[in-house]
């Protein structure tokens, strides 16, 4: 993912400085620097998309918040002060992160990082909506995984196994919330210790489910206590 | 559902949180402590998703404990000095409450707790 982004700093050496930052880090790419809040502005109307602003506040002629009041649907921002004094206020305009001059790069590779997230937030939220989908965190970065590529769920004392064609990813979940997060139109609980995705169920057994895999198929045991609910949940579907 | 602690010396902030947050359905009380330690060391803390901190408490009350917690939980930075702002932005607080706060400010800062649960939900974190 690649934000696009602008600078708005009056002072030259403050906005060289995160210039050379942003040139260093693959997932910005820079649009414009501007020396004046009142010249960024134009930028929002050629139709250019700007994901983030790093923005100064003491400007003369227009400081970095009272521009931020002229945004009606602002893009993230990542203040960049000289002065504290300003982040009480900061928090009242929901800014994504604010540091303090002289940057270093590990503090704005840190503010990059949470940009990021955020994007992912506010963008992923409405296409997990309608798209079924699930993100799971490993390590900086999300995996997204999408409901169908899920085969079976199987549960191992205080975790859970997701397993995909691909891979298996290990969290720290129990049964009973996955299975309340997961759709019941396309998730059945089979057996205490399984989920199956239905639509991956290749053959019913009497007491076992099979599921096929890469290089085989998977046996799913179906518990006694689940037998009668799972039967009648599919017969409602094949209707 | 948002299980919430408060971890503060002040009796009377306390208080004020506690009213407030009755009022909020989705905010769900499970008691105060003076130190983050004190909060892990009680199991009833178990399942925790937001604390409101306040940062004067000595040795910023442990906040480096909060990697500790089974899921981490948000903060929402409480204090009666502006300047302890700039340090909400570096932990990663949700948000900073300047004391005395009113209800609907409280309020503000719940919502945006809640955005953040809302992403922190659809998440599940694989297991290091």
């Amino acid at each position: 993912m690649v934000l696009n982004c602008i600078i708005i700093d009056d002072d030259k050496l403050s906005r060289k400085v995160i210039e050379e930052f942003v040139n260093r880090t693959e997932s910005l790419n820079l649009i414009n620097s501007y020396s004046s809040a009142v010249e960024a502005i134009n930028v929002f109307n050629i139709g250019e998309e700007i994901n983030l602003i790093f923005l100064d506040i003491e400007m003369p002629v227009m400081t970095g918040l009272e521009f931020l009041k002229t945004l009606s649907d602002p893009p993230q921002i990542v203040i960049i002060s000289a002065k504290e004094k300003y982040a009480l206020e900061a928090f009242e305009y929901d800014v994504t992160d604010y540091l303090l001059k002289p940057v270093s790069y590990a503090r704005f590779f840190k503010a990059v990082d949470k940009v990021l997230n955020h994007y992912r937030d506010s963008h992923d939220k409405r296409v997990a909506e309608e798209n079924d989908e699930i993100f799971i965190k490993k390590s900086s970065s999300l995996v997204r995984l999408k409901y169908d590529d899920i085969l079976w769920i199987e549960a191992l004392e205080n975790y859970v196994i997701v397993n995909t064609f691909s891979e298996k990813f290990t969290i720290h979940f129990t049964m009973k919330a996955i299975e309340k997060k997961l759709p019941l139109s396309k998730f059945k609980r089979v057996h205490r210790s399984y989920i199956v995705n239905v639509s991956r169920i290749n053959v019913i057994e009497d007491n076992a489910i099979i599921v096929n895999i890469e290089d085989g198929s998977k046996v799913i045991p179906i518990g006694k206590s689940y037998k009668d609910k799972l039967m009648n949940d599919l017969n409602l579907m094949v209707k | 559902m948002i299980n919430f602690i408060i971890v503060d010396d002040d009796r009377m902030i306390i208080k004020l949180i506690e009213d407030f947050a009755s009022k909020v359905n989705f905010l769900n009380y499970k008691g105060s402590y003076t130190s983050v330690v004190d909060a892990l060391n009680d199991n009833a803390s178990e399942d925790i998703d937001l604390i409101f901190l306040d940062v004067e408490l000595p040795e910023m009350s442990g906040i480096e404990y909060l990697k500790n917690f089974r899921k981490k939980p948000m903060i929402i930075m409480i204090s009666t000095y502006p300047d302890y702002a700039v340090d909400a932005f570096e932990y990663e607080a949700v948000d900073f409450l300047l004391k005395p706060f009113v209800f609907s400010r409280f309020f503000r800062s719940v919502q945006k707790a809640v955005k953040m649960n809302k992403f922190l939900e659809m998440q599940f974190n694989e297991e290091e």
